[in-house]
């Protein structure tokens, strides 16, 4: 009987073990980039996001989208902003913070553009 | 009496270790603590964590050839000045190859980038293959800067400025940590003398190019002997050194995005600007 305990006990950590290592390589926590802010970044990626979107409406305000040489940047700046909201609604704060940190840069560019173009 | 019956009853189990095991081979608990199934049950514990273990690196890695295939392919559309001819299906295929990266390094077994992303991938390539191949050369409008052979950087289609007008003169890479001419670069720096024999007014700025590889410092002085060395070539050739004006940006302007062969190879360069 005392065998009979040591196995089941035995089975029960392994068991415990693998659900535990399971779950933890499931959540993908250990993919995540450790530089970032994980807890700022509750607030920041939001905040990221809403920039790149402000920034899109300028560019396009400025007319960039009529620029043959601005459409490019204002296609990515689009692109990237998708991207950005489609990470933030999956809770990957710092996928999308980088994807809307693009797409402001590229709509800045393309404001840029046509203010010179004008 | 009787308690002294039940008691032996009740102890009889416990104290013969053998009749419990016979029981439990008769059908017993599968908890029992039988030495046999526990093994089993271990074992096959151990070979679970570890196909999980080898089907997570397996699902990373069975997307790098499709990643790489994918990254060559828009440095090559790049190349063709895909910004200036498909800007928006460029940046498209751009976008959903960082997303498919992205994803396809992150092992969730629950967001299989295959069924997810894949598609759309190919579908925005496609289109980018599609839209390039319609859209010929000679329809590219005059403020779309970049030629279909000579590649310019970002930063040269965002300046758009007058000096960096359509270059003829094509780009000449490196291989990696060299400054010295590759034979096969030939071809292309006897085209450009060629150009600037036929075009003796134009000046022009040789720009040096590296990869993303190396500290800021070393790659600026890599690039200024990459140009160095072309206009040595040119000069030697027989073309006017107070024509020529030299730069190195270093590994500040890089022409491909991507952290790998497939965009540094594109970066190692010297780039070719109309006064």
């Amino acid at each position: 009987m005392r065998t009979g305990g040591w196995a089941v006990r035995r089975s029960f950590a392994l068991t415990l073990i693998s659900v535990g290592a399971l779950l933890w390589g499931c959540s993908g926590v250990h993919l995540r980039p450790e530089s970032y802010d994980w807890v700022t970044g509750e607030r920041t990626a939001p905040a990221a996001v809403s920039a790149a979107k402000a920034a899109v409406a300028e560019a396009e305000i400025a007319g960039a989208a009529r620029i043959a040489s601005a459409r490019y940047h204002v296609a990515r700046a689009k692109e990237y902003l998708i991207l950005a909201e489609r990470e933030l609604f999956e809770r990957d704060l710092a996928a999308a913070e980088m994807a809307a940190g693009i797409a402001r840069k590229a709509a800045e560019e393309a404001k840029a553009i046509a203010q010179r173009g004008k | 009496m009787r308690s002294a019956e039940n008691k032996h009853k009740v102890s009889r189990p416990i104290s013969t270790t053998g009749h419990a095991l016979s029981l439990s081979k008769r059908g017993g608990s599968k908890m029992d603590g039988s030495p046999k199934t526990g093994r089993v049950f271990q074992l096959a514990l151990i070979c679970a964590s570890v196909a999980l273990m080898i089907a997570g690196c397996a699902t990373t890695a069975s997307y790098r050839p499709e990643i790489d295939s994918m990254k060559a392919a828009l440095a090559e559309a790049k190349a063709a000045g895909a910004e200036a001819r498909a800007p928006e299906e460029f940046a498209a295929a751009e976008a959903c190859l960082d997303w498919f990266t992205h994803e396809a390094t992150e092992f969730n077994p629950f967001a299989d980038p295959d069924a997810r992303i894949r598609g759309k991938c190919q579908a925005a390539f496609a289109a980018l293959r599609d839209k390039m191949a319609a859209a010929p050369v000679a329809r590219i409008p005059a403020e779309a800067v970049s030629p279909p052979v000579t590649p310019q950087p970002e930063t040269a289609l965002a300046r758009g400025t007058a000096e960096e007008r359509a270059s003829p003169l094509k780009d000449i890479f490196f291989d990696f940590d060299k400054s010295s001419i590759r034979t096969d670069m030939k071809k292309s720096l006897v085209e450009n003398v060629q150009w600037l024999k036929t075009n003796p007014t134009a000046s022009i700025i040789i720009e040096g190019h590296c990869d993303e590889r190396g500290t800021g410092e070393y790659n600026l002085a890599l690039g200024q002997r990459r140009a160095k060395s072309i206009t040595n070539y040119l000069v030697a050739a027989g073309i006017n050194a107070k024509r020529i004006k030299v730069i190195s940006y270093g590994k500040e302007r890089p022409f491909a995005t991507g952290h790998d062969e497939s965009a540094w190879k594109w970066n190692r360069r010297v780039h070719f600007v109309l006064q």
